[in-house]
């Protein structure tokens, strides 16, 4: 990324491609219910003309925001579980995405990579370009709408030129909405405070997909998964706090029912990831769902409690070995339904271990972002699911 | 408002009023940080080259001590400060109610909760001089004004969208703002689609995130603060103990864990009610004159509240039964501590204010009273300075 060093007050050129959509969906929604011919049988609660003072005022308070929303926004979101994943969005790779010529990494590189995620040099970025587009394919040929995400020229974090665009994963969402993460490790002040908060802002803007919460205070929280449809499981670490999981846990619980099963995963180490152990703070790091009741898992990543609660309802494990845990991201796959996924080709021995398992595999080159301790997981901002199975009820 | 009928897929001309930014506040914030000259210096807790670092010091970062940092704006109305920013709304044709389908087909089921029942006609063209003289009136007073546009010919949920004008129910906190979610009769129609819609426009143009949206089944809209550390909830058909639970931890991370919340139990179940001037919107009945001193509807508010505010020892001024009733006279705009907006037939209500020490600017804005609402809810309140506190 090269910085431009003291030009203040040249703009660059528009138009810019955070703008890219002249014709949001929000829009298009917009003008689909403008040719309606709307009567009040459209409207809840309604019981008809001479009736209006036997309506209970307090009806709209029986009404969940989950019955309406896609009647405001003009569509339904939230990846939640795991049934047959609909949409998504990856960012398009730029060659701001070269993180060797960021100005922190030459004066101190050595707290740039202390948290594992850089610590390779040298983006080779037409290969990454390459690997996104493959993938996106796999979507597509999987049924998966793709959007392409693009950042503006140079984006700007909070503290410092933006750092790891690719990671459009951080943008939780739910059903009816996202969550804005607030982020903790090493990385934090590049590729946390502003990253996301762009990922929102333009999917509220071009999907209309609004906000449902925002981690305040010092709460810090980044997303965990779904193994089912009532099961979410969250890595406890240097990127998630107590404090940001209760912020979070209430519109967990409202917008996929209180019923949901919640595992913290209390994992070891104070980084982001170990490139030696293979340990990492991100829970799609080293845990996945690929079936109904079976998970891929990398065992030295989880605490003792969550190897017992997987163990004792029934889980198959599938183990990801050290060495393709820490060269191939061997956990961080996309679940496109229950019995379908998508791997990283490097994890070669998982693979195996998952199709034995009953599992169809498509694998992906990815190699360029696994060397930097990411996956495609982290790469795909995951929009849409269907209702998939649920595990406890 | 006219309804298009039968013309799906008939596109509206190209240029869109909600498209009005062209360069928005976000990309001019991108501009601004892509010139400087980074060092890790700028970084907070960097200690220096080959000195340790605590992992976990971003946890001792407060939200509120990096959000400017990221949208390149302050933003939030959460006491009595001095008000900076404001956004309301620009009247169009679209504002005119007497058109819309539901107006025609059941008069009774719109008109029962309060909001039609002093007229049936919006005098667009009056309302848009209001309006224009109001935010003439706020710049005069150092406001920054933002004019919101909607979409030509608005739609909410469940039908055409009425009551654009009603801009406050965005609320904006320091660090961003607040989805709610409404429950009265008008719900279909100026509830469910027009808050979100300020939403999105705010965080786009304005740099301004959602910090939380009222789901599941509660329901809530915005009260007001009276100070820094004191905010009023009307609890009523707009406002459940659910919705409140969601929203008051945000309002304790943003605004101070120490921050007194009153419930306000409103009187009746509809949001207007024309013969004693109740209203379900905590900004109808009662408002924040200055430190100590508060403007009250006597019969829009619990006696829980009554003894709070006395034990607390605030000055009561209170508002003209009639005044209240056609002009909002406790509905007012707070522009800092012993100075305020309020309607100016609410002549008697005036009066009584200056009497307590407090500077009275005058506004017209009898058009919009007519439907029971008043300068308070047609301004969305985006940024003031830090204000007195009442207990801390």
């Amino acid at each position: 990324m090269a910085q431009i060093d003291g030009r203040e007050g040249k703009p660059l050129p528009g138009p810019r491609r955070s703008q890219e959509f002249t014709l949001t969906e929000y829009d298009a929604w917009q003008e689909r219910q403008r040719g309606r011919n709307w009567t009040l049988n459209d409207v809840p609660f309604y019981k008809g003309k001479g009736n209006s003072l036997e309506q209970n005022p307090f009806d709209w308070h029986n009404y969940d925001y989950l019955n309406y929303y896609d009647q405001v926004y003009g569509r339904k979101c939230g990846s939640a579980g795991i049934g047959r994943l609909r949409e998504a969005a990856v960012t398009a790779v730029s060659a701001d995405d070269d993180y060797a010529n960021h100005p922190y990494m030459k004066e101190d590189p050595d707290y740039i990579v202390r948290d594992g995620l850089l610590t390779e040099r040298k983006f080779d970025v037409g290969k990454l370009r390459d690997q996104q587009q493959s993938y996106a394919a796999a979507l597509e040929q999987c049924g998966v709408k793709v959007y392409w995400l693009d950042y503006p020229e140079k984006p700007m974090a909070a503290y410092g030129p933006m750092t790891n665009q690719h990671s459009a994963s951080e943008l939780t969402i739910l059903p009816g909405g996202s969550i804005i993460p607030k982020k903790g490790y090493a990385l934090a002040p590049l590729s946390g405070f502003g990253r996301t908060e762009y990922l929102a802002r333009w999917a509220f803007w071009n999907l209309s997909i609004p906000v449902l919460l925002t981690i305040t205070g010092k709460g810090v929280w980044i997303q965990g998964i779904f193994l089912a449809d009532d099961v979410y499981v969250h890595a406890m670490s240097v990127e998630t706090n107590e404090e940001g999981m209760q912020q979070f846990l209430p519109v967990l619980r409202r917008q996929c029912g209180d019923n949901v099963r919640v595992q913290r995963i209390y994992t070891p180490g104070a980084g982001y990831f170990d490139h030696k152990a293979g340990i990492s703070a991100h829970t799609d790091m080293i845990i996945a769902p690929v079936d109904v009741d079976k998970v891929v898992a990398y065992p030295a990543g989880l605490d003792v409690d969550t190897c017992n609660f997987l163990w004792s309802n029934g889980w198959k494990i599938i183990e990801a070995p050290v060495e393709e845990q820490v060269n191939a991201c061997a956990c961080n796959l996309v679940t496109v339904e229950p019995g379908l996924v998508i791997m990283h080709r490097g994890a070669k021995e998982t693979i195996k271990a998952v199709r034995k398992a009953g599992v169809e595999v498509i694998e992906v080159d990815y190699d360029e972002y696994n060397r930097f301790g990411g996956g495609i997981h982290c790469a795909t901002m995951q929009i849409l699911r269907d209702p998939g199975p649920r595990k406890f009820d | 408002m006219a309804q298009i009928k039968g013309t799906e897929g008939e596109a509206l001309s190209e240029k869109r009023r909600s498209h009005s930014f062209a360069v928005t506040e976000y990309d001019r914030h991108q501009e601004v940080l892509r010139q400087r000259d980074w060092k890790l210096k700028d970084v907070p807790f960097y200690k220096g080259k080959g000195k340790q670092h605590d992992p976990f010091d971003w946890a001792n970062l407060d939200y509120l001590d990096a959000y400017q940092q990221v949208y390149g704006r302050r933003c939030g109305s959460g006491g009595i400060g001095k008000l900076r920013e404001v956004g309301i709304v620009r009247p169009s044709p679209d504002d005119e109610y007497s058109n819309h389908p539901y107006f025609h087909e059941d008069k009774a089921y719109m008109n029962r909760d309060g909001f039609f029942l002093l007229s049936d006609k919006v005098d667009i063209a009056k309302l848009a001089d209001e309006a224009a003289a109001f935010a003439d009136a706020f710049e005069k007073n150092g406001v920054k004004v933002y004019w919101v546009e909607y979409p030509e010919k608005p739609i909410a949920a469940f039908g055409p969208m009425m009551n654009m004008h009603s801009a406050a129910e965005l609320l904006v906190l320091p660090g961003g703002s607040i989805i709610p979610k409404k429950g009265y009769a008008l719900a279909p129609t100026a509830g469910l689609g027009r808050a979100e819609y300020l939403a999105r426009w705010a965080f786009w143009n304005l740099g301004i995130p959602p910090l939380l949206t009222v789901t599941g089944k509660g329901v809530w809209v915005t009260g007001v603060f009276i100070a820094d550390d004191v905010y009023c909830q009307g609890m009523g058909v707009e406002t459940n103990w659910e919705g409140l639970n969601q929203v008051a931890p945000v309002l304790k991370r943003v605004c101070g864990e120490n921050l007194h919340i009153q419930p306000i139990r409103t009187p009746g179940w509809k949001y207007f009610d024309k013969y004693t001037g109740a209203n379900t919107h905590a900004g109808m009945v009662i408002g924040g004159l200055d430190t100590n001193k508060v403007l009250v509807h006597t019969a829009g508010i619990d006696i829980d509240t009554h003894v709070w505010l006395r034990k607390s020892g605030y000055t009561i001024v209170e508002a003209d039964l009639e005044e209240q009733i056609k002009h909002s006279a406790a509905a007012i705009v707070n522009l800092e501590p012993g100075h305020v907006m309020m309607h100016a037939r609410a002549k008697k209500t005036i009066a009584a204010v200056e009497r307590a020490g407090v500077q009275v600017t005058p506004i017209d804005y009898d058009e919009y009273n007519k439907y029971g609402a008043a300068i308070t809810c047609a301004t969305m309140l985006i940024d003031r300075d830090p204000g007195p506190r009442k207990f801390s």
